[in-house]
């Protein structure tokens, strides 16, 4: 099993800097994915690895040994590309046969070795189609078996998902995981689509403009991210400014308003007087009796209510002028909220994330 | 739909226009090749096969054909892949020399040929000097597959740099992850891939050579189906079915080329699959860059050298068994200017015009094609594109049957008596350029905004006028340009329809002028003409359509 490994990478195009001091090692076995918007440089550095790019600055490492200068068809990784990147020429037998024969695999191997593949990745009796015979996850299916049938040392997958329609990708995601748990293979994904980093990944890198901000298990960076780009990429959040008082926070209002609210943390982690950052997750927010002696309980005034299914997702006026994004799970009997109505609400200290700016 | 009475007129006009000028005339041309005392036969055809000089003359056709593709392909395909994917320091000259050819035209590159690989031109002065023997170069199909093979390639480059650009990188870059690169890349991803382009190149190339009539009259080979047909009409006369019969033939051989050219370029497995981003080759310097230059030079010199050889001629008194001309002198230009000067006029005049009426055809035809709710678009269609396979003498012949003994009212004689007949056969051969031109732009022309003009108030014909026509403009123009310079150059149809010599063009006067031996300076001097003319319009489609100046000469 292979392990990669970026060391302070750097690459420019022009003048503009593509990735700066980019750091991380991809453990033997993971399944690790580079998570940001478009621009943010996951493909630039997906592609240093696959080595169509050399970096300006720093090293790579593939099983420990520095690969710069080594060519993509020497270092024996497969790349999976975001639009397939099929051959309108040749057949699915061809495609999944292609890197067997620049190899010199014999014929009686290679046609098993293909077969095999091929039942991998459920397209037995697909041999004799052409690319545009297939449905864009049989594309896919025959780019990802082309690359496994080389049993390469780690698999590269530049966003395979995102030209599939939402079922489609909600299948293949399963498949992903399928293939990575049946081989064990070294997996980099890129994606943009944070659910899918969260479904697929052992763990997350998360990229901004040429930069990995955070990098841990999908619970980590969702529950504990490091930063505001972090919170905020990675589903929605309500994030309030205040300062740190004991082991609470004072949350200041809206535009300047004193009135602010307080929420007890489980880990302040700055001084007091300290100006953080509150990050609380719409989910975190509960609906409690008034009467509930809980931590962090909150007065609040229902805006608005979107239904959608199982959760409400409403929008709360607090004290200070503040407001709140939550989602409230409708449990069997439990009414559902209705625009205006006052409610009450808590907030559990460990689900308040601090974020020190 | 409803469909509106403008809109109805303007189609019934221009069907009758294409039906009278194009449908009609080949019709005829068919009709005679298959008729006997009005009832069908297909003895002239059977006929036509036991003949051999006939047989003999479509083997040449073929073989010429091939031949020059093949020979092309040698000087074309190394190219294609260093233009489309190399870039070096001075890329855009290359570029501009590689399409140079097509700026001579093919009868005044015949001359130029002569002048350096003739019997007694340059190479075999020198050969014979040196080694006491000579090649025969030019000599009989040898000569015309040469001439045609160094001034049509240039199709086959421009159409197979084109493919190779549309190859999506990610294609290439799985073949090289998965273990395959260098040349084996090429063999096994690139040049597949490639082949579409390649082979729509190779077959309008072909068209072309099958269908070139100035270069084997001018090189005095008769051999082959062009001159024959052209023979037959000149010289038996035009009740002679053979002569018809060689036309249909040329007419067969070239649509199914056409037709086999489209099927290449259409292939929906090819086109439907997505498309990566854009390529960005590393730029050679140093003793690449050398390398890079000395491969075009070594591909590009035998295509260009001869040309050079007809400035020279064009200015020299004297030019026989010596390397270069031994006295120089301006006469030459005195005299295509001074005393003959209604060559140069003709010309402009004619192609301008011819030009002028593809425009506004062409603007109208796209318009119904893509816009219009007429039905019977096919036929419309059909007519417009068929001009792209029908080869010049075939043209010019149903023109003359259809015309010569037809007073047009008014004009109180047959219109093959006049210099229209010209501006019409022209204007008929190069329609397809300014119809695809404008209809290519107008399907990328969305709909809503033409429909936005109307909910503003303006009617169809105040929306085409307005909104459509300006953003057709570049289109149009550079496909007017096309056929202002391949008509300024048109020798096929032209020395079968010139009515009187001082009606004749450029490219008349050239052929004239190059019968005789004292001829030869002043047929050089408007060679040279032909080429500034071919070389300024050229100049305007480069700057009308930027990066996409090859477009007109692919399909």
């Amino acid at each position: 099993m292979t392990s990669i490994e970026l060391r302070a990478i750097g690459k420019r195009y022009g003048a503009a800097w593509a990735l700066r001091d980019v750091s991380l090692r991809v453990e033997p076995g993971e399944f690790f994915t580079l998570l940001g918007p478009s621009g943010c440089g996951k493909t630039t550095a997906l592609r240093l690895i696959a080595g169509f790019l050399d970096p300006d600055e720093g090293e790579i490492l593939i099983d420990g040994a520095d690969v710069r200068g080594v060519p993509p068809w020497r270092r024996d990784l497969g790349l999976v590309f975001q639009n397939y990147a099929l051959w309108p020429h040749l057949s699915v037998f061809e495609h999944v046969a292609f890197g067997l024969r620049e190899r010199h695999v014999p014929r009686a191997e290679r046609t098993a070795r293909v077969r095999e593949a091929l039942r991998l990745v459920s397209l037995e009796g697909f041999e004799h189609r052409r690319p545009s015979q297939l449905s864009g996850g049989q594309q896919q299916r025959v780019a990802l078996a082309r690359t496994l049938v080389l049993r390469p040392r780690a698999l590269l997958l530049d966003e395979p998902l995102s030209n599939l329609d939402a079922t489609l990708r909600a299948q293949m995601r399963i498949e992903l995981r399928r293939l990575h748990r049946e081989l064990g293979i070294t997996t980099v994904f890129v994606t943009h689509d944070q659910a899918e980093a969260m479904a697929l990944s052992t763990r997350v890198a998360v990229f901004d403009r040429g930069a990995v901000i955070q990098v841990g298990t999908p619970a980590e960076v969702y529950r504990r991210p490091r930063t505001r780009f972090v919170a905020e990429f990675l589903g929605a959040a309500n994030l309030l400014s205040g300062t740190v008082q004991g082991d609470t926070v004072r949350v200041h209002g809206a535009e300047g308003r004193r009135d602010g609210l307080r929420l007890r943390v489980a880990d302040p982690a700055a001084g007091d007087g300290a100006p953080v950052v509150c990050v609380v997750r719409p989910e975190a927010i509960q609906r409690v009796a008034s009467g509930a002696a809980v931590a962090n309980r909150l007065d609040a005034t229902v805006l608005t209510v979107v239904y959608l299914g199982g959760r409400h997702e409403c929008e709360l006026a607090l004290a200070g002028g503040l407001t709140l994004r939550a989602e409230l799970a409708t449990h069997g009997g439990a009414e559902a909220p209705k625009p205006g109505e006052r409610i009450v609400v808590a907030i559990a200290p460990e689900d308040v994330v601090l974020l020190i700016e | 739909m409803l469909i509106r009475p403008g809109q109805a007129a303007l189609f019934v006009v221009i069907l009758a226009l294409l039906v009278v000028f194009i449908g009609y005339p080949l019709a005829r041309v068919l009709i005679v090749a298959v008729s006997s005392d009005g009832g069908f036969t297909l003895a002239h055809l059977v006929a036509f096969f036991q003949r051999g000089l006939f047989v003999e003359a479509l083997v040449n056709t073929l073989v010429a054909g091939a031949a020059a593709v093949v020979l092309g392909s040698v000087v074309a395909l190394p190219l294609a892949l260093l233009l489309a994917r190399v870039d070096f320091p001075g890329r855009g000259i290359a570029q501009t020399l590689a399409l140079l050819p097509l700026v001579v035209p093919p009868f005044v590159g015949a001359v130029a040929f002569q002048q350096v690989l003739g019997r007694s031109g340059v190479v075999n002065l020198f050969l014979l000097d040196t080694f006491g023997t000579t090649v025969p170069f030019m000599e009989g199909l040898t000569g015309v597959i040469l001439v045609q093979a160094l001034h049509y390639f240039p199709f086959i480059l421009v159409n197979t740099a084109a493919s190779l650009a549309g190859i999506d990188p990610a294609a290439e870059e799985a073949a090289q992850s998965l273990g395959c690169h260098g040349v084996r890349l090429l063999w096994r991803v690139t040049l597949p891939l490639a082949l579409p382009g390649f082979g729509a190149g190779a077959l309008l190339a072909f068209i072309r050579v099958i269908d070139d009539l100035g270069t084997p009259l001018m090189l005095n080979y008769t051999k082959m189906l062009a001159p024959q047909a052209y023979l037959r009409v000149t010289t038996v006369g035009m009740n002679d079915a053979d002569g018809y019969v060689i036309c249909v033939i040329l007419v067969a051989l070239s649509l199914a080329a056409l037709v086999a050219a489209k099927a290449l370029l259409g292939r929906g497995d090819w086109a439907s699959l997505a498309r990566g981003p854009e390529r960005h080759p590393s730029r050679l310097r140093g003793a690449r860059a050398w390398a890079a230059w000395a491969l075009v030079a070594v591909l590009l010199i035998p295509a260009l050298v001869p040309h050079l050889g007809i400035v020279a001629l064009s200015v020299s008194k004297v030019w026989s068994f010596s390397y270069l001309p031994t006295r120089f002198t301006l006469d030459n230009y005195g005299e295509i200017l001074v005393r003959t000067p209604h060559f140069v006029w003709n010309t402009l005049r004619y192609a301008l015009l011819a030009a002028g009426i593809d425009v506004v055809l062409g603007a109208a035809i796209a318009w119904l094609l893509v816009r219009g709710r007429m039905p019977g678009r096919g036929v419309l269609d059909m007519l417009a594109t068929v001009p792209l396979a029908v080869p010049g003498v075939v043209l010019a012949i149903g023109y003359l049957r259809v015309f010569h003994d037809w007073d047009v009212p008014g004009l109180g004689q047959p219109l093959t008596a006049t210099w229209l007949i010209l501006v019409i056969a022209y204007a008929a051969r190069r329609l397809p350029y300014t119809v695809r031109a404008a209809y290519a732009t107008m399907q990328q022309l969305h709909v809503s905004m033409e429909e936005s003009a109307q909910s503003l108030g303006a009617p169809p014909g105040r929306t085409f006028l307005r909104i459509t026509l300006p953003l057709l403009t570049r289109g149009l123009v550079a496909g007017g340009v096309v056929a202002f310079i391949t008509s300024a150059v048109e020798l096929a149809s032209t020395i079968l329809l010139v009515p009187r010599i001082e009606l004749g063009p450029l490219s008349y006067g050239i052929y004239i002028y190059m019968q005789s031996a004292v001829g030869r300076g002043p047929g050089a001097a408007l060679g040279v003409v032909a080429i500034v003319l071919v070389a300024v319009g050229t100049w305007v489609i480069n700057r009308l359509a930027g990066r996409n100046a090859g477009a007109a000469w692919r399909l």
